[in-house]
Order: structure tokens, then C-alpha cells, then sequence
């Protein structure tokens, strides 16, 4: 009778404090902190700046230069007294909303207002699911440049398959395609499949596309290209990726040696002939390099940014990496907004790819005299009836 | 059954169910498992659990084996030639042991004359040198970026060649440091059959490379 209610007792205090119990992985969040808070609790935790004397042994770290700070032992800060505001001249005045640092909230013992999510400014696919059949990319969220800079300047992007996009050699219609612009979620196409060698470490089968395909802009943009055929485009702009040198510039690419982690930033196709920068230029991040085009050393491809991103792997060495997840991360930063990443959706689908026979898959599929051909006279017809039909700018 | 023993099995339901987590919530799936068994039907639902698993790769400086690489370049045979890219002794000497070609390039400009330049970064160096049918970018740097700890690793000191976009390139890792040797072909991007450098011609590039300078 004893051991039962002994066993009750603990059982309806462990009931009782059961929304409070998290084990790690579990899946769930943390609730929230209740807002009424008694008297005698701890304060608010410790600021974050590095502590003085972490040992009590009387020795300061000498990176952190933090010997003058205070030592108090009282875990509850004292409030910093108000300081007159310099700029007014007048006396404090708790009423006064320039007196009050813009009337913040310092009491500790009320709750911080909620912040307000960012605005969902794109959808995306999770890295690593490829459009269906074109290969099985690499499932990996790791955020290998995380204060890249969206190698776009301000127009709208859309990462994904040039070759399976529309318009692309292993799919239909033209590459102004509006699926392939306006709220068409991104994809990830490092990995994808292509018909050369291009072996590289990160990618789970061999053969495979070494960056990231990005289309820019709209579908009237890129009417407007083809229309303007041959001239070459200057409608969307590209930046470097992060501070650093101009490398290399070579008949369809660009280098760019980043100054901070050593990574290599490649740009092809932009347009070779009204590049911004030059050999050895020094750039920083954000500066303009060139334009969105289709060069590729004479025969051209669909307009888009190749981009890829190399960089000195522990235990491997410089290779290519994944740059989907840097580009999502700097894209949100761009927009001051976030992306919606889409469940998977055909993993299983991409999964169990195997190559055609015959078919040359190049960067744009577009590689040899009968390719281009055809290219040319479906895009045209494609595009002429799409000029009758849209009259909606995006 | 008495009230003690009632209330005992209340607080073990609520122990299974409220406190622990079912075991459909605690799936040891791994996300390839997933990905074989995932539905391929083409929903398109937000997923919530993304931002809790992303990652952040932060690069650090490699720690270079400066007494290797004088060793080698004092006991390497040095040709003539290679005097002219001699860049010991400069007053800031790059951050990783300076490789170079022991002959300006294989494949030398259409005139005949050599071109080439070397570029001190603050992570190594850099150096070009044109060519007919490539070009070829030497880098070297002292970072190291971080991988995934399930990342099988490959051996670094090995001569590893890939086909690129833009031709070809050779990564391996010495003296601590990592390098990238690129062969960039001139004009048209490589062909089905065809490209600007054989792996041959790259591989043995690369280990004609002699150690320039040191710190």
C-alpha cells in the first residue's frame, strides 16, 4: 500500500511537470516562459561579453581585454544608471521618449515582445532534390560560405536545371518560359547529371554538374534578350560573391579568389564583352563584375549564372562544394526576408536515374550544330507564340 | 484495483504518452532511409523542421610544415630556369610554401614568349601563367573548411584529377597546405571527346612543380 502511494506521488508530480520535461531529439519545442514571474526569481541570464576572471584566480585572459569589467558576484545586474542624452542638452525625462532609448522595455521582470517573423519571400526544394531524372544530388544543409553575398545585385533569381528546365535540351518549350521565372520555387542542381567525367567528392554519383545554374530576372527580360540577339545583354547584373581578387578571366569565365576563406568563385557566361572588372582587380563584396548572358566560348547556352564555389575541404583538399545552401542563406539576407523550404518530393524519382543513351548532356545541352538548330527553330516558334499570348509584364 | 494502484497507471500512461516521446517521433531513419521509403507523389508542403538542421562552415588556418618545405627546397635540383620564380626571401613571403613550374608551361604562348604572373594572397598565393591551348592557376592556401563529420575523407596527398566546365584541375594538399592547379582551356569549353589537357598532361604537370619559396 505503501510502495503504491509512494509511486503516485511521484507519478502525479512527474504529470504535473510533463509539458516542462524535454529530452533531446524529441522533436518538440520548448514552451514558453510564463509570463507572471514570482518574487525572489533569478534575473535576467548574464550579459554576453566575455567574463574578466572565469576562474577566480585573480588572472584575466589577455585576448579578451575584459580586465576593468566589474566582478560582481550578485547574479542580478544592476540596472545602468540613465544618462542624459547629450544631443538635447535637457534634463532626463522619464517621459520623454528620446530620454527613454526610444522607450524600450529595460525592466527584466517583463517579458521581450515577440519578434515578428520574416516575411516568406521565396519557396525552395531542400538541398539536394534534383528536377526528376536529371541525377541524385548531395543531402546536405551545411552552409559552406556563410557570409556570401548573393552574386546577384537586385533582380529576382531562380536557381534550378537549365537542361531539365524549360527551354533545357532534356525538357520542352523555350527558356522564357514563365514556369521558369515568377514564384517557381528554387532547385538545387549540384550533382546533376552530365555526360562528361567531371568526377567530384561531394557528389554521391560520378559525372556530375559542378555548381549551381541560376536564371535572372523575368520572362519579359528574357524576351527581351532573345529579341536583342546579337547583341548582348546588360539588363541583370552580377557581384562578387565576397571580397577579393580577380583571378583569372578566361573566354567564357571568371575567377574570383576570395580574400577571407580562400574560396574560389567561378562565374561563366556572363556577358565576356562589357565585364566591369579586370585582371587582378581587387573587388569587394557586392561590387559589380559583369552581366547575365549566354557565352560560352562561341556556341552559346541558356542565360543564366553558372556559379560554383571552391574550397579547401578538411581531409580533401580544394574541390567543388555545394553552393544552394550559401546562395539560399544569402538570398534571404538580400531580400531581408526567408525562403520556404518544400518538402521532398521526388528523392525516389531522382534516385533511380539512369542516363540516356546517345544523349550528350552538356552545361545548356546545347553542344553541337544539329543541337543548336533545333534549339534555334523551337525557341522561335515558341517564342513567337508566347508574344501573342502574354501581355502581362511580370 | 485500489485508488493508489489507479493513480500508479495514470502517471505511467502519462509517462509513455506525454513525457517521452512516441516512437514514430523518435524514428532512427536516417535521411537516406527516408529518402528510399519518401513518397514520390509531387506534394509541395512547407517544411517546418528546416531550419533546425542547417549548418555552418567556418574556415581556419591550417598549420604549415615550414621545416619540410625548406628542407625540400634546399635538396631539390634546381634548373636554371627555375631561378626567375625564385621568391624566398621576400620580405612578405606568401602564407604556404610557393609551387611553381619548373618550365614556365608546357604548352607556351603562341609567340613563344612565357607569361605569367604570381599573386601573394593573405590565405597563400596565386600565379597564372598563359598558355595556347590552357592556361594554368596554381593556388595555395593555408584555410581549411570544415566537413560533415560522416564525410569519408580521401587521401590528401594524392594527386586528384578532375574534368571541369573550363577544362580540367589537380587538388592535393601539401606541407599542411592545400592546393589546386587548374588547366583552363582557351576558347571553346571542352567537347564530348575532347579536351584541352589529358589527365596524363595534368598529372604530370603537377609533380613537376618545385618549391619556389618559403618562409
Amino acid at each position: 500500500m505503501r510502495w503504491f502511494s509512494g509511486v503516485g506521488l511521484i507519478s502525479v508530480l512527474v504529470l504535473a511537470s510533463c509539458d516542462a520535461v524535454r529530452l533531446p531529439g524529441d522533436g518538440r519545442t520548448a514552451p514558453e516562459p510564463p509570463v507572471d514571474i514570482p518574487d525572489g526569481a533569478p534575473g535576467p541570464p548574464p550579459p554576453v561579453t566575455p567574463v574578466s576572471d572565469p576562474y577566480g584566480d585573480g588572472e584575466t585572459d589577455p585576448d579578451t581585454g575584459t580586465a576593468d569589467l566589474p566582478t560582481d558576484a550578485d547574479p542580478t545586474p544592476e540596472q545602468p544608471p540613465i544618462e542624459a542624452d547629450p544631443s538635447d542638452g535637457d534634463e532626463i525625462d522619464p517621459e520623454d521618449p528620446e530620454d527613454n532609448d526610444a522607450g524600450q522595455n529595460t525592466d527584466p521582470e517583463l517579458p521581450e515582445t515577440p519578434v515578428e517573423p520574416l516575411p516568406v519571400v521565396f519557396q525552395y526544394f531542400a538541398p539536394g532534390v534534383l528536377a526528376p531524372g536529371s541525377g541524385t544530388g548531395r543531402q546536405d544543409d551545411t552552409v559552406f560560405v556563410p557570409d556570401m553575398v548573393f552574386p546577384i545585385l537586385d533582380d529576382p533569381a531562380f536557381p534550378g536545371s537549365q537542361v531539365w528546365g524549360f527551354g533545357g535540351g532534356m525538357s520542352t518549350g523555350g527558356q522564357c518560359d514563365a514556369r521558369n521565372y515568377g514564384d517557381t520555387p528554387w532547385r538545387d542542381n549540384f550533382c546533376e547529371h552530365r555526360s562528361r567525367q567531371r568526377d567530384t567528392p561531394l557528389c554521391p554519383s560520378n559525372n556530375a554538374h559542378q555548381g549551381q545554374d541560376i536564371r535572372v530576372g523575368t520572362r519579359t527580360g528574357c524576351l527581351e534578350m532573345v529579341a536583342d540577339r546579337p547583341a548582348k545583354p546588360t539588363l541583370y547584373e552580377v557581384v562578387a560573391a565576397e571580397a577579393g581578387v580577380i583571378q583569372y578571366i578566361g573566354s567564357y569565365s571568371i575567377n574570383l579568389k576570395g580574400t577571407e576563406t580562400g574560396n574560389l568563385y567561378k562565374y561563366l557566361h556572363l556577358n565576356m564583352g562589357a565585364l566591369q572588372v579586370s585582371e587582378d582587380d581587387t573587388v569587394e563584396a557586392g561590387d559589380l563584375i559583369g552581366y547575365i548572358s549566354d557565352d560560352f566560348g562561341g556556341t552559346p547556352t541558356t542565360y543564366h549564372l553558372h556559379f560554383e564555389i571552391k574550397s579547401p575541404l578538411e581531409d580533401i583538399g580544394f574541390t567543388h562544394v555545394p553552393p544552394y545552401t550559401s546562395l539560399v542563406a544569402s538570398y534571404e539576407k538580400r531580400e531581408s526576408g526567408r525562403g520556404e523550404r518544400l518538402t521532398e518530393e521526388t528523392i525516389g524519382v531522382a534516385s533511380a536515374f539512369v542516363p540516356p543513351e546517345g544523349v550528350d548532356i552538356t552545361q545548356g545541352m546545347i553542344n553541337t550544330e544539329a543541337d543548336l538548330i533545333d534549339q534555334a527553330a523551337v525557341e522561335t516558334e515558341l517564342l513567337s507564340d508566347d508574344s501573342l499570348n502574354d501581355s502581362t509584364p511580370e | 484495483m485500489t485508488y493508489h494502484s489507479a493513480l500508479a497507471v495514470i502517471a505511467a500512461s502519462a509517462l509513455l504518452v506525454g513525457c517521452f516521446p512516441l516512437e514514430e517521433e523518435t524514428s532512427d531513419l536516417t535521411p537516406e532511409d527516408t529518402m528510399t521509403f519518401a513518397d514520390p507523389a509531387p506534394e509541395m508542403e512547407p517544411d517546418s523542421s528546416a531550419e533546425e538542421s542547417i549548418e555552418v562552415a567556418s574556415a581556419r588556418k591550417a598549420d604549415i610544415d615550414w621545416a619540410a618545405a625548406r628542407a625540400e627546397y634546399a635538396g631539390q635540383p634546381l634548373p636554371a630556369e627555375t631561378d626567375a620564380f625564385g621568391i624566398a626571401s621576400m620580405g612578405s613571403a606568401p602564407s604556404v610554401p610557393v609551387l611553381l613550374p619548373t618550365a614556365p608551361i608546357r604548352a607556351a604562348s603562341s609567340d613563344g614568349t612565357p607569361s605569367f604572373k604570381v599573386m601573394p594572397m593573405n590565405d597563400g598565393y596565386y600565379a597564372v601563367f598563359d598558355g595556347e591551348a590552357y592556361d594554368m592557376i596554381i593556388n595555395g592556401s593555408d584555410r581549411i573548411t570544415p566537413i560533415r563529420a560522416d564525410e569519408p575523407g580521401l587521401d590528401p596527398e594524392a594527386l586528384r584529377f578532375e574534368e571541369t566546365v573550363t577544362g580540367a584541375q589537380v587538388s592535393f594538399k601539401r606541407f599542411g597546405a592545400a592546393y589546386l592547379v587548374e588547366f583552363n582551356c582557351n576558347g571553346r569549353p571542352p567537347g564530348p571527346d575532347l579536351n584541352c589537357v589529358t589527365e596524363d598532361e595534368a598529372i604530370a604537370a603537377v609533380q613537376d612543380l618545385l618549391v619556389a619559396g618559403t618562409q
